[in-house]
């Protein structure tokens, strides 16, 4: 064993590795962070450059990318409203509200921090506990995914705030926008309507853009631009208190993130859904989430940092690329003659050991990327909004353009815009809307897949402990939401 | 503005829109389904039904509910300037595919500043044209995403 760990250190111990794994970070944080430009299409582009570096290298730049990007999803999601993944869209709930505070760099701070805390877990999880979370994640099946999505959708009520009827109206505009594009079953159309581009659905990034960042342009033209009051936060950078209040949060949803990361096409976003949702169920303040509650931001970002590492376990251990990303970093696997898998721990040990050398090191260099450009990022903040908004909108334009490289994506970007200011104007929250858009494929899918296995019976859905599990928390889930309704509405009378 | 009689009444009507129209004429339904559930408008239709519950609860709440004050910051010419942004929008959009992305995103952005009250020329016309001339490079040459550069190609083709 001190023989393998000596072979990975010297196999990893080199300024090519150790700088290459920083540029990853560094590329990925800052294209994160850029709307429009997705992590996948980042691993993507950087992948060709890894035909010619050793494994160890590509790979770990790769990885770096991986890393640097998921937590560059939350810089514009804070800033401008306008989320540069679809698992950052969580952090927009509390991010951005901070923000119009003047406390953007305490909110980009516990973000920071919670996503490297979030990565380390994740990572130990990877190299401590692959083969038994890889066992665990066999076990969830379509029924199990139905149950588990189910379970995450119940935040829904919790990001409703007093327009429970309305959120879950809005939850279910979004559910129907999900079905749009081919069935997966039968392969037939649904609303395509002849329009070739909808074939596909909906892409994520167009209607998260639209519904968040242009709604909020459009109404600060109705506002008056007043000089925000006083703030003694306002500028200053998240202190060791609110790490500590949040750190119950972060450990909490690191948990999520690894367990949900780890099963094969679930990723970061109903981690981090299901974080937030904790997070405020356990809050003893549920009422400040989603009005810029510090606690918020952190469940969020360690619930989609969790997964970064567990995503992993599944491509290690057993071969199963579990998203996107995993699957062109399969690819680079397969590029330099490796082929991840059982056999991979047995005849390239001292290969995995040094990948996970390198990634544990992707932490802190996630760390040291992160506080540098916090410092640079977050004065954005601080440019008046005439300036500001019209830029961010040509942005939204040039990334809703950028996803799949067609116009056709820049007037779903400016139709969800309408919308979105047509909810915001009759107080219908987003939220749940976007929720259930970004849930819903998994959630129809896996339900019906398992009816499909089950011959049309529904008892599949009853048919093993973990779907029980889910069944259990869920109702309790309501139960406490119906109580606090009912309370609610006695206290008012 | 009733917000929860609009809002109710906007949810029914897309509840019966999606049962009676959408769902039967924008689904294709296969010509054999072994079970109804398994059916590709099954999960639409129940939605839409759920849809239409909700629109009829949000409606009939609505009865209590009073006119919602003016924001305290809303600004004077508040309709006017949103309605400008939004024609703005329309405008952009339309424009987008004969203009490209550089010269849309300048008149875009300089018509954007002026409605939101910023005149200072010396700022807003080299932000106007550097803005989209520095996201199309970006996009160009670091993510080789190739912009259509509309009337502008025999200018930035080659670049």
């Amino acid at each position: 064993m001190a023989d393998v760990l000596q072979q990975a250190f010297m196999l990893f111990a080199t300024w090519q590795n150790i700088g290459l794994l920083g540029l990853g970070v560094i590329i990925g944080t800052f294209v994160g962070a850029v709307p429009g430009m997705t992590t996948p299409m980042a691993v993507a582009l950087t992948l060709p450059f890894t035909f010619t570096l050793n494994p160890v290298s590509g790979i770990l730049l790769l990885l770096g990318v991986y890393k640097g990007g998921i937590y560059g999803g939350s810089i514009t999601a804070i800033l401008i409203n306008a989320p540069g993944t679809p698992a950052a869209s969580c952090t927009v709930l509390d991010g951005y509200p901070l923000a119009q505070r003047g406390e953007a760099r305490r909110a980009l701070d516990i973000a920071l921090y919670a996503s490297c805390i979030a990565d380390f877990f994740s990572n130990i999880s990877l190299i401590l506990f692959a083969g038994m979370l890889a066992s665990l994640a066999l076990a969830f099946g379509s029924p199990e995914v139905f149950t588990l999505i189910l379970f995450s959708l119940t935040i829904i009520a919790g990001v409703s705030g007093d327009q429970l009827l309305k959120g879950l109206g809005s939850a279910a505009l979004g559910l129907i926008l999900a079905t749009i594009g081919l069935d997966l079953i039968y392969g037939t159309d649904r609303f395509v309507f002849g329009e070739v581009q909808l074939m596909s659905g909906l892409n994520f990034i167009p209607v998260l853009i639209g519904l968040f960042a242009l709604p909020e342009i459009i109404a600060f033209y109705g506002r008056k631009e007043v000089a925000r009051e006083h703030n003694p936060l306002a500028g200053k950078g998240a202190s060791l208190a609110d790490l500590k209040s949040c750190l119950k949060s972060i450990v909490r949803g690191s948990f999520i993130g690894v367990i949900l990361g780890a099963i094969p096409g679930i990723g970061g976003a109903p981690s981090a859904f299901l974080s937030y949702s904790e997070a405020k169920r356990n809050s003893k303040t549920p009422e400040k989430f989603g009005k810029g509650e510090i606690e918020g931001v952190a469940a969020a970002e360690s619930g989609n940092n969790g997964v970064a590492g567990a995503t992993l376990i599944p491509l290690l251990a057993l071969g199963i690329p579990g998203d996107i990303i995993t699957a062109i970093i399969l690819g680079a696997f397969m590029i330099h003659g490796l082929r991840p898998g059982p056999l991979l721990f047995q005849d390239n040990l001292s290969l995995i050991y040094a990948l996970f050398i390198g990634i544990m090191l992707s932490s802190i260099y996630l760390l040291i990327v992160g506080k540098v450009s916090i410092r640079l990022i977050s004065r954005i903040a601080d440019i008046p909004h005439r300036i500001l908004f019209p830029i961010v909108l040509v942005l939204c334009v040039f990334g809703a353009y950028a996803v799949n490289n067609t116009i056709f994506d820049v007037g779903v970007m400016f139709a969800m815009g309408f919308i979105g200011f047509g909810m915001l104007t009759l107080r219908i929250p987003a939220a749940p809307f976007l929720i259930a858009f970004i849930l819903g494929p998994l959630l129809e899918d896996n339900f019906r897949q398992s009816l499909l296995l089950a011959k049309g019976s529904w008892t599949i859905f009853f048919s093993s402990p973990i779907c029980w599990l889910f069944w259990g928390l869920t109702v309790i889930a309501v139960a406490v939401l119906v109580r606090r309704n009912i309370r609610t509405g006695m206290m008012g009378g | 503005m009733k917000r929860d009689l609009y809002s109710g009444l906007i949810f029914i009507t897309l509840g019966i829109a999606l049962l009676t129209i959408l769902v039967p004429m924008g689904i294709v339904e296969p010509r054999k389904v072994r079970f109804a559930a398994l059916s590709p408008s099954y999960y639409p239709r129940l939605v839409a039904g759920v849809l239409l519950l909700l629109g009829l609860a949000v409606a009939w709440r609505s009865r209590r509910e009073g006119a919602a004050a003016p924001a305290s910051n809303r600004h004077p010419n508040a309709r006017g300037r949103i309605a400008c942004f939004i024609a703005l929008l329309g405008t952009y959009a339309l424009l987008l595919p004969w203009l490209g992305f550089v010269a849309a995103g300048s008149l875009g952005l300089l018509t954007a500043f002026w409605i939101a009250d910023e005149r200072r020329l010396g700022l807003i016309l080299p932000l106007a044209l550097l803005v989209p001339l520095l996201l199309y490079f970006f996009f160009l040459k670091v993510a080789l995403i190739p912009i259509p550069t509309g009337v502008l190609t025999f200018l930035l083709q080659g670049v």
